[in-house]
């Protein structure tokens, strides 16, 4: 115990300076990395934004690592004993007090080896849906379709299902949900909404499109599945793609399905 | 595939009738080692630059003046080289590919006055959206006429109902027994093509893009066009020519003895005349009589650069030269006096013209939204449309449409071509393009670049 006592008894004046001016350089450091990354995420263009929004939690983490590497070896003048005495220390202290940050830690440090997902991907994490907007190391911060800051500790992905919609690309799908009354002819009502998301604007049009139909006791299920140029407005895409395609198939007198949502179906 | 023949040598380049797959844009001086040169330039040049002239201080043009100088094409020129290009393909329905601002649907207008064809003039946006109650063939095609459209994109509008005129046009085209030849805009091509709109029997080709030669002679051709006064035009910062032919009109020159060739005034208020003497040499003689022999040069990067900017569009080029033109305040451009025209072969008249590496071209503003894009490629894929036409695209509020465009507008990137018709500002197109190819919209990519 007087040896542990020791090693920061040890510590002269100028190497306490210098160990705060250490810290100082992390925060000051991670100031700059996000910073910086806010900036790329604004002025890049779409396509390559999502390649370099990557770095940031990986530099961030190259920061901190670095930076706390520096302080233990400042504060424990690292000899043998020391290192071992520290170690034994932090290992028993943080293993009790911090099992499920250091978890979620641990978990942070593998999504960022892993990459199954990254900053700006459309990702569903127990039911959450919404665009990463950073990865920290304990926690995924995301922004929902209705404007929701939502925090998901990384601990999340040990067990949880994760649906990433975009994957790094900008190429996004989105489902719109259309439902008719049955009695119509579901051949020129798929040829109508096909030509209709064909001709929305905010479509991508390199990118296939799909209508899958479903018939429901009391109504049909149309599905079409279809990229938007942008994927930060899917939800205003959604909503402009389904207001055209009900001009359009009203115009025909199809009629769309009254049934109560409670009693239909998916 | 290549049709080539002998005398190919003869047709402008404009004038080529290719197939899509021969298309090629020009290259400008943007290798690897021109870019490294110029940012050591940049690195080490002075900070006070030594320009000739300095282009502020020179007057601009008026509008009839400019269409003197530079006038807008007739492409009257044109229409005996196209007609020859048509004799060499074997067609009977022919669809021509027209980038925008290539000047490909005038020149078939033209040609059309000449030719036995029946020009068929586009719809109205209301025909357009009303055609699907109709049930009949909006136009009648008379079996012994051979057909042409020069726009075919003006036949549609980006709307559920806007796309059933376009069809039933196509197919019946398709099955005309006569000849048929059809001008669509590469945009409107391109969008046909994903929503496989049946072009069945067409062959499809292109018009080539101009070079840097063809450039030069065509601009050239219209400068001499409409008056007979001879124009030097110089750059600003180096007081160089822009273009080499006139180099040798200058030393072939005038009668001897005719003294005034063109005068020219530094900024250290020295003025200088460069005159021809009797063998035909010509010589800077400064205030005090000095004479010292001279030589005029040609810088050709700027047609370089502009050809390559404008990827090779020649209508892209007029804006942007006619643009860039000034005149020294001093120098006297009346046209229509009689000892005007008295003197006008004894004189030089100098234009200058701005550098390239001082042009600004219009930029794509930073965070530009999806409305403001989709404007963009609207106003591109339809050649032009009216605010509510913009509107109905967009599936939002004029009045909501009236600020973007006022914000583009603001920006240089669109105008109003006709009364309330907008359009893409040509010396925009090429960064409108890449941009909108950035941010995933379908573009007009059929051209293989050297």
């Amino acid at each position: 115990m007087t040896e542990t006592t020791d090693i920061f008894l040890n510590l002269s004046i100028g190497d306490l300076i210098l160990l705060a001016g250490i810290i100082i350089g992390i925060f000051i450091l991670l100031k700059i990395n996000k910073v910086l990354f806010n900036h790329i995420k604004k002025k890049t263009k779409a396509k390559q934004k999502y390649k370099y929004l990557s770095l940031q939690p990986i530099i961030r983490l190259i920061i901190i690592a670095l930076g706390t590497i520096w302080v233990l070896i400042i504060i424990t003048q690292p000899s043998e004993v020391n290192i071992i005495t520290l170690l034994a220390a932090m290992s028993i202290a943080l293993g009790f007090a911090f099992k499920d940050y250091i978890s979620s830690i641990i978990a942070g440090l593998i999504s960022l080896y892993e990459k199954n997902y990254q900053e700006g991907d459309w990702i569903e994490i127990n039911g959450v849906y919404g665009e990463i907007e950073a990865i920290k190391l304990r926690t995924i911060k995301m922004r929902t379709l209705d404007n929701t800051e939502v925090i998901i500790p990384q601990l999340k992905i040990w067990n949880t299902t994760i649906y990433n919609a975009n994957a790094g690309s900008r190429n996004l799908m989105c489902v719109t949900n259309i439902y008719l009354d049955p009695n119509h002819d579901s051949y020129m009502v798929k040829e109508i909404m096909e030509r209709v998301t064909f001709i929305c604007p905010y479509t991508q049009l390199e990118k296939p499109i799909k209508i899958r139909v479903n018939e429901l006791p009391q109504s049909t299920h149309y599905r079409i599945k279809s990229y938007p140029l942008d994927p930060t407005e899917q939800g205003a895409y959604k909503t402009n793609l389904t207001m055209r395609v009900k001009d359009a198939l009203r115009e025909r007198g199809i009629k769309f399905s009254d049934i109560p949502t409670r009693y239909r179906s998916t | 595939m290549n049709e080539k023949v002998e005398d190919d040598k003869d047709v402008p380049n404009l004038c080529r009738v290719i197939p899509l797959e021969d298309y090629e844009i020009p290259q400008g001086p943007r290798e690897v080692k021109e870019k490294i040169g110029g940012l050591f330039r940049n690195l080490f040049k002075s900070t006070k630059e030594e320009n000739f002239l300095s282009y502020n201080k020179l007057n601009s043009f008026s509008l009839r003046q400019l269409d003197n100088i530079l006038p807008e094409p007739d492409w009257e020129e044109m229409v005996q080289y196209f007609q020859k290009e048509l004799n060499k393909i074997d067609y009977k329905k022919l669809l021509l590919i027209n980038k925008p601002f290539s000047g490909t649907d005038q020149i078939v207008e033209k040609w059309v006055e000449t030719a036995n064809y029946k020009l068929l003039t586009p719809p109205t946006y209301e025909e357009i959206l009303n055609y699907h109650k109709r049930k009949d063939n909006v136009f009648e095609l008379g079996e012994e006429e051979n057909i042409a459209i020069t726009n075919l994109e003006k036949w549609f509008l980006r709307h559920h109902n806007g796309l059933g005129l376009l069809e039933n046009i196509v197919q019946n085209l398709s099955k005309h027994s006569n000849e048929v030849i059809i001008v669509c805009q590469s945009w409107a091509w391109k969008f046909f093509k994903i929503l496989n709109i049946p072009f069945t029997n067409f062959e499809q080709r292109i018009l080539q893009t101009m070079n840097e030669s063809a450039l030069k002679h065509w601009l050239l051709n219209l400068m001499a066009q409409n008056n007979r006064k001879k124009f030097l035009y110089r750059l600003t910062d180096s007081g160089d020519l822009i273009f080499e032919e006139q180099l040798s009109l200058v030393e072939m020159g005038e009668e001897k003895g005719d003294k005034i060739k063109t005068k020219i005034e530094k900024e250290n208020n020295m003025e200088q005349l460069i005159v021809q003497d009797e063998d035909d040499e010509l010589k800077l003689k400064t205030k005090e009589g000095v004479e010292e022999e001279i030589q005029l040069k040609v810088e050709d990067k700027f047609m370089r650069n502009l050809i390559a900017y404008a990827q090779g569009l020649p209508m892209i080029c007029w804006h942007i030269l006619r643009d860039n033109l000034r005149t020294r305040p001093d120098e006297d451009f009346e046209f229509d006096k009689e000892e005007e025209v008295k003197l006008e072969r004894k004189r030089f008249y100098t234009i200058w013209v701005k550098p390239w590496k001082g042009i600004t071209m219009p930029e794509i503003p930073k965070n530009m939204n999806s409305e403001e894009n989709i404007l963009l490629d609207s106003l591109i894929l339809h050649n032009g449309l009216s605010k509510e036409k913009l509107a109905l695209i967009l599936n939002i509020e004029s009045k909501k449409v009236v600020s973007i465009i006022n914000y583009l507008e603001t920006h240089g990137l669109i105008r109003r071509k006709e009364e309330d018709v907008l359009n893409i500002v040509p010396s925009a197109y090429p960064n409108v393009r890449d941009y909108l190819r950035s941010v995933g919209f379908l573009i007009d990519n059929l051209e293989v670049s050297k």
